[in-house]
């Protein structure tokens, strides 16, 4: 198992730990082959940057070691809105999320 | 020591804010989402909260780790060698470090070490910790409280440095910039403040150094 697949089974399941209304995750290589996360959820409207952050980080804290929170280079964690702003509609299906201001 | 590391570290925040200063002054008046280059002051402050994190951890470590544990030093490449060897010779000494006394030679090559060291995540931070002679439960008990935190500043200031805050996707092209909010740049100096209070109260603890106890 890739450390991508692995990392994302991880964000998964430590996700169920959040309060965050139905978290859709991808796990990806940069374009320097960094280990990048991308997490989606509509919760994230109601919280500034930092919450949204701090919401992953403290469950990171808890559930992985030093070495998978060292391979994780960067989380973006957006509201399926500001997703489809930047990346449009087809991107944010194949995402698997749906935007709930349609 | 310690007053000395708190004033310096107080200057530091102090140029962070006046970035973050800066930034109200050119958006006052301005309606509407600001433009990149706006908030790239915002950004700005990120990398120098960062960089005062960092400068913070290399003074400490400056002071303290000179008296580390034997096992600790013998990690740190002595100083006038090639920058990794942390075996000495006894030429090498004669070479570099002839009329130097054993604690300068072991000051000079933690300065050097440090020199070229960063800190980019806590865990980077616990173990610097560790090294410094910090007990595994202080360590704990500043990242329980601070480590999320310090993650969550430390990650993005990587985002900013290393790919100018683009908002990156899956597969290469032209990705826009991630906003960033004055608010949250000041919860994170807020929350780096913090920290150092706690780090400091912790590193008081630390044994006294032969240096200060004289």
């Amino acid at each position: 198992v890739s450390d991508i697949e692995r990392l994302r089974a991880k964000f998964e399941e430590t996700l169920r730990q959040t309060p965050l209304l139905d978290p859709r995750v991808e796990v990806f290589e940069g374009d320097f082959h960094e280990i990048l996360v991308r997490i989606l959820s509509s919760s994230f409207d109601l919280m500034d940057e930092n919450e949204r952050q701090v919401t992953v980080w403290k469950r990171m804290f808890a559930d992985f070691d030093s070495r998978d929170r060292k391979l994780v280079k960067f989380i973006f964690t957006d509201s399926p809105t500001e997703f489809e702003e930047a990346f449009g509609k087809e991107r944010l299906a194949e995402f698997g999320a749906v935007n709930p201001v349609h | 020591m310690l007053p000395i590391l708190k004033e310096r570290f107080r200057g530091n925040i102090e140029r962070v804010k006046t970035q973050v200063a800066l930034y109200e002054w050119i958006t006052s008046g301005v309606r509407g989402r600001p433009r990149v280059a706006e908030s790239d002051l915002l950004r700005a402050a990120v990398v120098f909260l960062h960089a005062a994190l960092e400068d913070l951890m290399r003074e400490i470590a400056a002071w303290k780790l000179p008296d580390a544990r034997p096992e600790v030093l013998s990690l740190v490449p002595y100083a006038g060698g090639d920058g990794r060897s942390t075996k000495l010779s006894l030429g090498d000494l004669a070479k570099h470090h002839r009329g130097m006394s054993v604690r300068d030679v072991i000051f000079e090559s933690v300065l050097n070490h440090l020199d070229k060291s960063s800190y980019n995540d806590p865990d980077e931070i616990a173990r610097l910790l560790a090294q410094i002679g910090c007990g595994a439960s202080a360590i704990k008990r500043l990242m329980d409280r601070h480590g999320p935190n310090l993650g969550v500043a430390m990650s993005r200031r990587h985002q900013i440095a290393h790919r100018l805050d683009r908002n990156e996707d899956s597969g290469r092209g032209q990705h826009g910039t991630r906003s960033m909010s004055k608010k949250v740049v000041q919860i994170w100096i807020e929350n780096i403040d913090r920290f150092s209070d706690d780090l400091f109260e912790e590193v008081e603890k630390i044994s006294v150094s032969p240096e200060d106890a004289s």
